[in-house]
């Protein structure tokens, strides 16, 4: 058989997943060939794939297995690679925002509209902040996570603190999301809320 | 006091279920690991991550999920540890190549990791991390399979100790087969048992030619050797399925004689 009209490259992902689930499932050699007849456009990909998972063993590492003390070879050239394809435009899902909007924001997010000033505006130190409220933050804006996190990891805003510094870019000048609720007007549950998981 | 927030904080996986038509979901142990790792910081949440000590389906869910906008060493852990698990997965999947052939295969994966992050479709691996992986690497294997191709040597044909040559052999195998049925059904049976005999591609004939129903010219291009090859194979499959490593030789060479 010509592929003279191969599938997309998302589409063949697409269609390999589903032969794989149904190989897991206990798919049989016929059932391979009528999936691969039902799509001619990718039959030897699907032939192919599918005679691969019946003559391997699968792999050995399981899930389970947590520590693997091994590492990429060549990792410089893995990362290099990664940041590469991972370039992408900034998002911006707190910019245009009303006062009441933020503050309505940071209520439902467990916190005050002071301290999600100082998070926007890269006053504190990203990596110090609970991923949950990184994910919160995401639900109500409903936007991704992902790019409530990039928002917030921009060079600007690694920049904000730097900028007054005499030595340059430092983020040691950035406030800990710790001491910012310690220091701040929440209510005390909200503050117990977060200080008793950040703090010892 | 303010209300408890209503919305998890773990986003849900999107890629459907065809059996299910619903989502895939997480395993319960792994939505359990991601909600404590939630209440972090997210300096420690990264160095537990980055040093083996999560599990990977929650490694890749930070990594889908606050990847920075820029390099930075905390994230560049969790890139190292994701890779280095990766690659560890597809050793035993990739035993029986070539280390070159190993090599073209760990750059197709590495390629089409990087593409999936980009595009966020890695959720198959936070359903699980080695169903992920194993799906990336059969991908990839049989793609460079069919791109290299292989012939076993023809001197690999008979033993050491004959005075036949490879082409002569080959010829034989052919003579013996032209034309006739596929005697291997009483075999098919006992196939299972003895997988661990076979080596890759005979496995892969066995695959194609016996549960796939194919001829032995299909199967050959599909692995990337030719008809005859694939008899060749299908010929130590029988006889190891015999428990007789050295039949199909020795019955080669008792018939020249």
């Amino acid at each position: 058989m010509t592929n003279n009209n191969p599938p997309t490259t998302f589409h063949l992902d697409e269609i390999l997943a589903d032969v794989h689930d149904e190989l897991e499932a206990g798919a049989s050699g016929a059932r391979v060939r009528e999936i691969a007849d039902a799509h001619p456009d990718a039959r030897d990909d699907i032939l192919a794939f599918a005679a691969e998972w019946f003559a391997s063993d699968g792999s050995d590492l399981s899930d389970d297995i947590l520590g693997v003390t091994y590492t990429a070879r060549e990792h410089h050239l893995v990362l290099e690679r990664f940041w590469a394809a991972a370039a992408s435009a900034d998002a911006k899902p707190f910019e245009g925002l009303s006062a009441d909007r933020l503050g309505e924001v940071a209520t439902k997010c467990r916190i005050d509209i002071d301290i999600l000033r100082q998070i926007v505006r890269g006053k504190v130190d990203e990596m110090s902040i609970p991923a949950k409220l990184i994910g919160w933050f995401g639900a109500e804006l409903e936007v991704p996570q992902q790019a409530v996190w990039s928002s917030l990891t921009t060079v600007d805003r690694a920049a904000y603190a730097d900028f007054f510094a005499p030595g340059g870019r430092r983020v040691v000048g950035k406030m800990r999301f710790v001491d910012v609720v310690r220091d701040s007007e929440l209510d005390d549950d909200d503050k117990r809320f977060w200080l008793n998981s950040l703090e010892p | 006091m303010t209300e408890p927030n209503s919305k998890s904080a773990i986003v849900p996986l999107t890629r459907i279920d065809r059996k299910t038509g619903a989502p895939y979901v997480r395993p319960t142990a792994v939505t359990e690991q991601i909600e404590a790792t939630l209440a972090l910081p997210l300096h420690d949440a990264f160095a537990l991550a980055s040093s083996g000590q999560l599990r990977p389906q929650t490694l890749v869910y930070l990594m889908r999920n606050f990847r920075p906008n820029r390099s930075n060493p905390a994230y560049d852990g969790l890139i190292v540890a994701f890779y280095s698990r990766l690659e560890r997965s597809g050793d035993r999947l990739m035993s029986w190549m070539t280390e070159t052939q190993r090599e073209m295969v760990q750059a197709e994966v590495a390629t089409k990791v990087a593409e999936w992050f980009h595009d966020d479709r890695m959720d198959i691996f936070e359903f699980g991390f080695k169903k992920g992986a194993e799906c990336l690497f059969l991908t990839a294997i049989s793609k460079v399979r069919r791109q290299t191709g292989f012939e076993v040597a023809q001197e690999s044909l008979v033993g050491s100790e004959s005075d036949m040559t490879g082409e002569e052999v080959a010829d034989l195998l052919g003579k013996r087969h032209a034309g006739s049925e596929r005697p291997l059904a009483e075999v098919r049976a006992e196939l299972q048992q003895i997988q661990d005999k076979l080596n890759h591609n005979e496995r892969l004939a066995v695959v194609y030619v016996e549960q796939m129903g194919m001829t032995e010219k299909e199967a050959g291009r599909l692995i990337g050797c030719s008809s005859r090859n694939v008899r060749y194979l299908m010929e130590n499959v029988r006889a190891k399925a015999r428990g007789e490593p050295k039949r199909a030789r020795s019955s080669t060479r008792e018939s020249v004689k």
